[in-house]
């Protein structure tokens, strides 16, 4: 038993980090709170593909890295850091549900970047199969050629055209966002949750890029409690302040610790699985969410501005904490009450 | 990273699991802390021994088991599972005192103690607090002065649970009258039985009476009681951590853990707020359960975190105070639930080792916020020693 990272999965923890504050800086966004123009540099999205990054957890056999759902949790982490944009979420899940439906080069296509998948969350009952049928909240927009919807019983990508899908302005602007509805939509492949589970996997990816958000907004928020004096001292030296980020330390490393523990279980198969990973995603979100709220309070009123990094976060974990399900949809999982069915 | 276990820990677990399924006491802890409580605590204590399984920390050489950070794991993980007793009066002397004086004591001191305190012979307590000297433990002003081959001691400590039915405590004084804070301390074994110690039991809000005063008039300790040098009784004080691991929280996440299940089968049961309905088909008492054993399932993945890395690193690091802290936050917020989930039915006193004890968890969940260092300091710690936020203290 060793629940901490090995040094290699250190080192591919270390070298997406390094590419990301040298490739993809987190920025302020001023004035521009939306995106405009595509919302990942082609050249950045092709050399992450090249990197691997779509393709980690792949086995080699369907032309993947070979590496597993721990080491894309590490990876999902690093990006949810440094709140990157464009869809690598539903890239790796749909290159994994495309080679477990056994159709390898969709899996190799998908995981080369060429062709970008957009994420379909559900809204209300959607029917998941053959056909795909109900309302979605999409992410990732922009440039997809196809959807990825799932749930705990199946998984399927249908053709983003067939979605009908509507943009919004999005509160989350580094995210292309819109509202579609599959009418019956024949799938491109469709997998059920027995043979692989695309949705327990994208609780524990969105769990740990929740978690690296939690992690980077508290780093900036004890940056700013170091160097911000009032009455002649840090304000972080007060207990109003240094308690408060002592909390959210606690709520941060806790969603570390179970988004490593989930991501063992379901690779492993070990215990409880799916619960754990949906108690991963809803202690992340909760962490993330709390600690946005307590960074932008300890930045003061800099931490209202566009200028200083806190909203990106915040912007951030609004979006995972309604990406794949909801608070009440995992705490109503958690404790094995499912209302959806009853 | 993993959560496997070799072939030979599988095989270990088996054999845990088989002892204490036949060795395991199956009469509840007498209620109160008096001579009963003490005899049930080194009774179990001593078949612990004699199975050989106490001091599964403590190294061979000094009678413990010596086992593995894993193991230990492995032993706290199905102790809790068994439903084995709490420590209780054993707790200062296997885990605090124990430890101490295997890192510090000279040869004489060890042989003559560690064999009686494994054995269940005897109980100690712990007399660092005083009522000046709480979050602030450096304020020490319990005096002793060198008076030939002994030191004399005047004073008083606080909040020393067990001190009634100790024989030994671990007493932490101040040696040099003119030193502060943490110099001019000095660690040193007492005899509970010496002339001049008085104490006095402390009622507490959930009516236990371990907790008491001790009162020192002149009391004359051998200086060969003293562990380590006079004057450097702080360090001493310290290296208990040298055999934690971290690996005793387990059995208290694993007991919590069945405590929260418990509590969900009780909503099953249960008729909820519209009158008609199981609690459990309630969303706001549905939903709150979750929450709780999400908390609950990630401060057990926390723990095997501390655990792989103080394996690591061969010494647990100031990470333990966010252990401390997530499960003292948790244990408040399960006995509250109880309480709203029960109604008037809570207003019965019930002690929280009997069967349906909610109201005297729930009276007992207030000193998770005090014991081991209060909230305040366990944050304290956190934001200083983990985050590198500026201290404001000397």
């Amino acid at each position: 038993m060793d629940l901490m990272p090995n040094g290699e999965q250190d080192e591919i923890a270390a070298t997406v980090a390094a590419f990301l504050v040298d490739r993809v800086p987190v920025v302020g966004r001023g004035r521009e709170h939306v995106v405009s123009g595509p919302e990942i540099d082609a050249g950045i999205w092709t050399e992450c593909a090249e990197l691997g990054w779509l393709s980690l957890g792949l086995p080699e056999s369907a032309g993947g890295v070979g590496y597993s759902l721990v080491e894309e949790m590490m990876l999902f982490r690093e990006l949810g850091r440094g709140v990157v944009p464009g869809p690598f979420l539903p890239g790796v899940l749909a290159a994994h549900l495309a080679a477990a439906a056994g159709d390898l080069d969709l899996a190799s296509t998908i995981a080369s970047g060429a062709v970008k998948v957009a994420l379909g969350t559900p809204i209300g009952p959607v029917s998941i199969g053959a056909t795909v049928a109900g309302d979605l909240s999409v992410t990732h927009v922009d440039d997809a050629a196809l959807v990825l919807v799932c749930d705990d019983r199946s998984a399927a990508l249908v053709s983003i055209d067939s979605c009908d899908v509507d943009q919004i302005d999005p509160v989350e602007g580094s995210i292309t966002t819109g509202h579609g509805r599959a009418d019956q939509v024949r799938a491109t492949v469709h997998v059920d949750a027995a043979t692989e589970p695309i949705f327990v996997r994208g609780l524990v990816l969105a769990a740990a890029a929740a978690t690296g958000v939690a992690e980077a907004v508290l780093e900036l928020a004890v940056a700013h409690a170091c160097e911000r004096v009032q009455f002649g001292k840090p304000i972080g030296t007060y207990q109003a302040i240094k308690h408060r980020c002592s909390d959210m330390k606690v709520g941060a490393d806790g969603a570390n610790a179970q988004a490593s523990y989930a991501a063992v279980c379901v690779r492993d198969g070990i215990g409880a699985w799916a619960t754990e990973a949906a108690i991963a995603k809803y202690v992340a979100d909760e962490a993330a969410r709390l600690n946005c709220e307590g960074a932008v309070q300890i930045h003061g009123a800099m931490g209202f501005t566009s200028e200083a990094l806190p909203h990106r976060y915040v912007y951030r974990a609004h979006l995972l904490g309604r990406t794949l399900a909801s608070r009440a949809a995992l705490l109503d999982r958690i404790i094995g009450r499912d209302m959806a069915r009853a | 990273m993993d959560l496997d276990f070799t072939p030979d820990e599988r095989a270990f677990r088996d054999e845990v699991r088989a002892w204490l399924a036949d060795h395991v006491p199956t009469e509840p802890r007498p209620h109160g802390d008096g001579p009963d409580s003490r005899e049930f605590d080194l009774a179990w204590q001593r078949a612990q021994y004699d199975g050989g399984w106490a001091g599964i920390s403590w190294p061979a050489e000094f009678g413990g088991r010596g086992l593995s950070t894993i193991q230990q794991l492995i032993w706290y993980e199905e102790y809790a599972s068994a439903d084995a007793p709490w420590i209780g009066a054993c707790f200062v002397g296997i885990n605090h005192g124990g430890p101490t004086l295997i890192a510090r004591a000279d040869d004489e001191q060890k042989s003559f103690h560690l064999p009686r305190i494994l054995r269940g012979d005897v109980v100690w307590c712990q007399g660092f607090s005083e009522p000046e000297a709480g979050s602030d433990l450096a304020n020490i002003k319990t005096r002793a002065v060198v008076d030939g081959d002994e030191l004399v001691v005047t004073g008083q400590k606080i909040w020393t649970s067990f001190a009634n039915m100790a024989d030994y405590q671990e007493l932490l004084l101040r040696t040099d009258p003119e030193s502060s804070r943490h110099k001019g301390l000095t660690w040193v074994i007492c005899d509970m039985s010496a002339p001049g110690i008085t104490t006095r039991p402390i009622s507490t809000l959930d009516r236990g009476a371990e907790f008491c005063e001790v009162f020192y008039d002149e009391v004359r300790i051998p200086i060969s009681n003293v562990v380590g040098d006079i004057g450097d009784g702080w360090s001493v004080a310290m290296s208990t951590l040298s055999l934690e691991r971290g690996t005793g929280f387990m059995a208290e996440i694993i007991d919590t853990t069945k405590t929260i299940d418990d509590l969900i089968e009780l909503a099953r049961h249960r008729t909820g707020p519209d009158g008609r309905r199981p609690l459990i088909a309630d969303d706001e008492y549905a939903r709150r359960l979750a929450a709780l054993k999400a908390e609950i399932t990630t401060l057990r993945s926390m723990a095997y975190r501390a655990i792989s890395r103080n394996r690591r690193a061969g010494q647990p690091g100031p990470e333990g105070s966010m252990l401390r802290l997530g499960y003292g936050n948790l244990l408040q917020s399960m006995a509250r639930l109880a309480m709203d989930m029960l109604g008037t039915d809570a207003l019965v006193y019930i002690d929280r080792f009997r069967s349906g004890g909610w109201s005297g968890m729930w009276l007992r969940s207030f000193a998770s916020g005090m014991g081991g260092g209060t909230f305040e300091i366990q944050r304290n710690i956190i934001g200083e020693r983990v985050l590198g936020l500026p201290r404001d203290r000397s």
